[in-house]
């Protein structure tokens, strides 16, 4: 892991889907498959040890996973303002 | 199934074990590939590239060799070794590894069945959108659905927009509203049968739909499966004189809709007259997926609880249909996301 958990992020897109050239905060990643259904559940796993929280699949939304701003929003920025 | 074992990069975080497992290793894959029965041809769709499989299961090639010389069948398409999803899904449910995506879906999908059970009982809403597509459509013609049907069950249905005459795809959406109840079987014979099938040792398996119509063919595999079970139980219940069908709906909460997880369960009349859900397969998984989850399971017989919604599809009919003319079956694909 590194100190910052959204490069850990961009590491994990770029290590399983290399092809997908440079991410922007703003970049769909759903529907560019650069996180793909076979991959949600593991990239959730990530997510839990980066926040050191447990996520509740049924809390989620895939408007959560479609931006990487929407990432860093739901899963870094709301657990830093608590 | 296993918790991720001691290879998985794991850490503690206010009393929370969180663990993101690696690359499997030293999984004895011809071992679990004979204790697998693998989906006969028949039933079977090879359409599932190497990658893919090396991804769920996550090996290397040399043991997607391995799994092909212990049986795994495949075809080539394209030059490509290619699998049934289901196969795959079956090998990595069973590797015991503890690290493959069907262990790590299935144990995320679960957790709900460890929390107290109270939280299944309240009103619970849903945003629910179903996309129909007809693939092989010639004209306009009228849709129809099997639609949410929880009235019976205490819930709602609002908001409804239903699909309009039209040709190739249309959507149907509504908020729905589940809850929970605690009615469990009372019947001595429905108890006795129901715990005669848990107590029968079928591994629950991931089965494609058209075969689980077939409950002794997937029983024959040593398998159970929702709805082959449900159309068993259904069938031994009304055998024993009650009233009974096995009914289709949705398993909600899946991961923000990005799996489609169709379920199935038989509703029965009970000795008191009322109409009792046993939802058997999840109460088998569960029992599976986790020890502690016996308040979950005892819910699973009788008692409706909020992350169901039934539909009004019976068995393994299907969930849709256009009326174009069209032999071939529509898809359906439903999206249902807790309303925040």
């Amino acid at each position: 892991m590194t100190a910052d958990p959204m490069q850990d992020v961009r590491d994990f897109i770029l290590e399983r889907n290399p092809a997908v050239g440079p991410l922007t905060p703003q970049m769909d990643l759903i529907d560019s498959r650069a996180i793909n259904s076979l991959a949600f559940v593991d990239f959730i796993f990530l997510l839990e040890e980066l926040t050191g929280e447990l996520i509740d699949p049924e809390d989620l939304d895939l408007d959560d996973f479609r931006t990487l701003d929407a990432i860093e929003a739901r899963f870094f920025k709301q657990k830093a303002a608590q | 199934m296993t918790d991720a074992k001691p290879s998985a990069r794991s850490f503690c975080s206010g009393g929370l074990t969180v663990s993101r497992p690696t690359a499997t290793e030293g999984v004895a894959w011809e071992k679990v590939a004979n204790s697998i029965e693998f989906i006969p041809a028949e039933f079977s769709v090879r359409d599932q590239p190497e990658s893919v499989a090396q991804e769920m299961l996550r090996c290397e090639p040399e043991e997607i060799d391995r799994l092909i010389d212990a049986g795994l069948p495949f075809e080539r398409r394209s030059g490509v070794r290619c699998f049934d999803a289901n196969d795959l899904y079956n090998l990595g449910m069973y590797s015991d590894s503890g690290k493959t995506q069907p262990e790590l879906t299935f144990r995320l999908l679960f957790r709900f069945a460890r929390r107290p059970v109270d939280d299944l009982l309240r009103a619970k809403e849903w945003d629910f959108r179903v996309s129909l597509e007809c693939v092989d459509c010639p004209e306009e013609a009228p849709w129809r659905l099997e639609e949410p049907d929880v009235l019976r069950f205490g819930g709602s249905v609002a908001g409804v927009t239903r699909p309009s005459v039209s040709r190739g795809s249309a959507g149907f959406t509504a908020t729905v509203t589940t809850t929970g109840a605690r009615t469990p079987v009372v019947s001595p014979v429905l108890r006795r049968l129901t715990g005669e099938y848990l107590d029968a040792g079928y591994r629950w398996q991931m089965i494609p739909v058209p075969m689980q119509a077939h409950p002794d063919r997937v029983h024959a595999m040593g398998a159970t499966s929702c709805i082959a079970a449900s159309l068993h139980l259904a069938e031994s219940f009304r055998a024993a004189g009650y009233r009974a069908e096995a009914k289709r709906g949705w398993f909600c909460g899946v991961l923000g809709g990005a799996l489609d997880l169709p379920h199935a369960c038989v509703e029965v009349e009970d000795d008191d007259g009322a109409v009792k859900t046993v939802d058997i397969a999840k109460s088998q998984l569960a029992a599976r997926l986790s020890a502690d989850t016996e308040q979950f399971q005892e819910l699973c017989l009788g008692s409706i609880y909020n992350k169901v919604i039934p539909s009004t599809a019976s068995g393994n009919a299907p969930f849709g249909y256009h009326d174009c003319g069209s032999q071939l079956p529509i898809r359906v694909h439903t999206d249902i996301q807790a309303v925040r």
